[in-house]
């Protein structure tokens, strides 16, 4: 990579670490509390033009790449991952599939509200009975006229108790089921007949609204498919690997805090009046960590940078996502170790990482998943470069 | 794989685990747990069975049982729920010492009220490992003068009194650690507020400070005439202790996963008919056995007067990394649900963060074995 890049890269983290410092940090702690961003964080959000990063600079996003929007997700994931989860929809699965399939319409009318924040995106794909098995979806986006009628409930939808607009995968034509029978479509939260029903209560990522989503003979408008009948999955599955490169560089920057923490309570803290810092097994505590760290942030950037060049990285993103959650799990458990029962407080950012990193090895597909996806890859011949 | 347990074993067992099944009840449970509240009806309950205080001598109230069949007791409260067996199994911390040293009246005074679920003790004690306690002492004629401070007391707030374990105040001092009962309403002991964290949401955690709190001597727990150890026979007792409860907790993450898996559907198959999902579970098990192996032979050596505080620790290391692993995959195999909070899954597995720091840090436990295994090298 050329020079100038790498500084305008280290510019834009600069800035973005003051941000975080300066205005986010301070409410970490309020937010974990409270369940909730304060809106005047949401507003500075906005003006900085954080949800629409990645969206295209003719929609008024800021067309950033996949190197620079790693390193804001990063950035921001060392502070509460509420902040990074905030903007990872529009930036990601909420407004991708616009991006690349949408038509001109479509484009402009949703990517400039996404793009400013003055709409929230949700991508409901997830059902009770449909999770690493998305393409056994049952909600029906049945055709009448000019309109699809959607009926179904969806699950575990991020964003979905605010969000303004929704992305909804559905079934189109249960004959074909997901061989060309599953599509995509933008729905607006004031279509009729739909509604928020039981928001779910989690061990973690407090501050991010989950919820179900109930579609009653919603219709949408012809106009409101993503692309063409029938392409819901490929549609989806295209926009997946934005939500899996989040969840690596979320890792990459809760372990980077944690790392960070944990050196300071072991030169701070004494055990049998000696530095925590200087009995052996701490010291190898840290070491693990770090060398973990930098190998899940090496791949992190690595596969970014292919990412940018408009090479196929599917099988390193999956390789990122899974390396990066389990990294970031044991980086937490050593972290305990390190901290003892003081880990164990609310008040500890420790704790509520613990908490938070447990989803990254589940959401955006399981490491289960993972490991079939990348077996499968390796099998047909393909190999990480 | 079976374990050979006495008829007298097998009838406890079945007892406490037709108890578990009749009594606990899930939808209280997460009341319990989103109220932070410690389960007083079910202790209670729990004393009606005799559960509370069975090895505990007849004199003093208890059912002279063996350390395995508390052990035995322990492991099933916790394996129906983590959160709620480890509550009722802490209830007692260090009572017992008080029922084998104390006299009647010390007996009657503080053993029976815990026996018949009207009373909690609680205990302060430096960490395995720790040289010193956080709470020192010194001696002005038949009183004991307290200070210092403990940072995280476990029932503190409910406690009718500390089993408080302190080192004395001049190092350069020839006297000896000591161990005694301290009512909590004695001046100059102060508890805090509790403090919120992560996991065993029916303990509260406080810290608790003294200021030259004064203390008869008669509250001294003394050792007998046997040249026992009052200290070393907590450590043992709370090591073993918490061993049975890793292993419930393990057995009942087995027992939730396994439930799962065989239920869930997904690509049209149980998950548990997938050779990644069904390998998890065997791997769990072999886990759970290695563990229960460890625990229930530590429990038999133990009442054999055979084996030592490292060996204790190791036992306890070895619990410990079982439950967190069959906790963890037990998590992984729900996936999503896993992660919220009306799946017990999601209790049982922040309740195995806790508990294993409940004694001290994982590496200052380890050095206790290392030093053993090593002795005195030049």
């Amino acid at each position: 990579m050329d020079l100038s890049k790498l500084e305008k890269l280290e510019k834009l983290r600069m800035e973005i670490r003051q941000f975080a410092r300066e205005e986010l940090l301070p409410y970490e702690q309020e937010v974990e509390t409270n369940n909730q961003i304060p809106e005047h964080i949401l507003a500075q959000m906005r003006e900085r033009g954080y949800f629409g990063l990645t969206i295209p600079r003719e929609y008024g996003g800021k067309g950033m790449g996949k190197m620079e929007f790693c390193t804001v997700e990063e950035e921001l994931a060392k502070t509460h991952f509420a902040f990074m989860d905030i903007i990872s929809l529009n930036n990601g699965l909420g407004s991708r599939s616009i991006v690349l399939d949408g038509s001109q319409e479509q484009k402009q009318k949703y990517l400039p509200r996404l793009a400013s924040g003055e709409w929230i995106s949700a991508f409901t794909l997830t059902e009770p009975n449909a999770g690493s098995d998305a393409a056994s979806i049952t909600t029906t986006a049945e055709k009448k006229g000019d309109v699809y009628i959607l009926n179904g409930m969806k699950h575990f939808i991020t964003n979905a108790p605010i969000a303004d607009v929704f992305i909804v995968i559905a079934v189109t034509d249960p004959e074909l089921g997901p061989k060309g029978g599953i599509s995509a479509f933008i729905v607006e939260k004031d279509f009729p007949g739909i509604s928020i029903g039981n928001v779910h209560q989690s061990m973690g990522m407090h501050g991010s609204h989950k919820s179900e989503v109930i579609f009653k003979d919603t219709p949408v408008p012809v106009q409101n498919l993503i692309g063409t009948e029938g392409r819901g999955l490929a549609v989806a599955l295209k926009t997946v690997d934005e939500g899996r490169m989040g969840v690596a560089a979320t890792s990459v920057g809760m372990a980077t805090r944690l790392l960070d923490m944990a050196v300071e309570f072991a030169q701070s803290q004494e055990f049998n009046k000696k530095s925590l810092a200087k009995y052996q097994s701490v010291e190898w505590l840290l070491a693990d960590m770090a060398t973990e760290l930098y190998a899940a942030r090496t791949m992190l950037y690595k596969t970014a940078e292919k990412m940018d060049k408009k090479e196929d990285a599917q099988l390193e993103v999956a390789m990122c996502k899974l390396y990066g959650s389990e990294m970031v799990g044991r980086v937490v458990e050593k972290a305990m170790e390190v901290f003892g029962q003081q880990g164990c407080l609310y008040q500890n950012v420790v704790e509520r990482i613990l908490r938070d990193a447990r989803i990254l090895r589940i959401f955006e597909g399981t490491a289960e998943i993972h490991r079939i996806i990348i077996g499968r890859k390796l099998l047909k011949g393909q190999r990480p470069s | 794989m079976k374990f050979l347990l006495t008829e007298e074993q097998n009838y406890i067992q079945k007892a406490t685990r037709d108890f578990t099944r009749g009594e606990f009840d899930d939808d209280q449970i997460l009341d319990l747990i989103e109220k932070k509240c410690f389960p007083k009806k079910m202790f209670k309950n729990a004393c009606k069975l005799d559960l509370i205080g069975l090895t505990y001598p007849e004199t003093a109230g208890g059912q002279a049982c063996e350390m395995m069949d508390n052990v035995l007791v322990i492991e099933e409260l916790c394996r129906r729920d983590s959160t709620m067996g480890i509550a009722l199994s802490t209830v007692d911390m260090g009572a017992e010492l008080i029922a084998r040293y104390g006299d009647k009246k010390m007996v009657k005074t503080w053993v029976s009220p815990v026996l018949k679920g009207k009373a909690v003790s609680a205990l302060i004690c430096p960490a395995l490992g720790e040289e010193k306690s956080p709470v020192s002492y010194r001696k002005e004629g038949e009183t004991l003068i307290l200070n210092g401070e403990a940072s995280f007391v476990m029932n503190a707030g409910i406690a009718d009194y500390f089993i408080l374990v302190a080192d004395p105040e001049d190092e350069a001092s020839t006297d000896k650690r000591i161990i005694a009962v301290v009512p909590k309403e004695i001046q100059c002991v102060n508890v805090n507020a509790a403090w919120d964290k992560l996991g065993l949401d029916m303990l509260a955690w406080h810290k608790v400070s003294f200021e030259d709190a004064k203390l008869p001597v008669a509250n001294l727990i003394l050792a007998d005439s046997k040249g026992s150890d009052p200290v070393l026979e907590l450590q043992q007792n709370n090591l073993l202790k918490i061993s049975a409860m890793f292993l419930g907790i393990a057995q009942g993450a087995f027992d939730l996963a396994l439930g799962y898996a065989k239920q869930r559907e997904q690509f049209r198959r149980k998950i548990a008919l997938f050779q990644g999902i069904s390998q998890k579970i065997a791997q769990m098990y072999i886990r759970l056995q290695e563990g229960r192996a460890a625990v229930y032979n530590a429990a038999r050596l133990y009442e054999s007067g055979g084996i030592d505080l490292y060996d204790l620790i190791a036992v306890k290391l070895s619990a410990q990394s079982v439950a967190e692993f069959l906790t963890d995959e037990a998590l992984q195999i729900h996936g999503g649900v896993g992660y919220m909070i009306e799946f017990p899954i999601e209790h049982f597995f922040r309740d195995v963060k806790c508990l294993r720091t409940l004694m001290g840090r994982k590496i200052f436990e380890t050095d206790i074995i290392s030093q053993k295994l090593i002795g005195n090298i030049k």
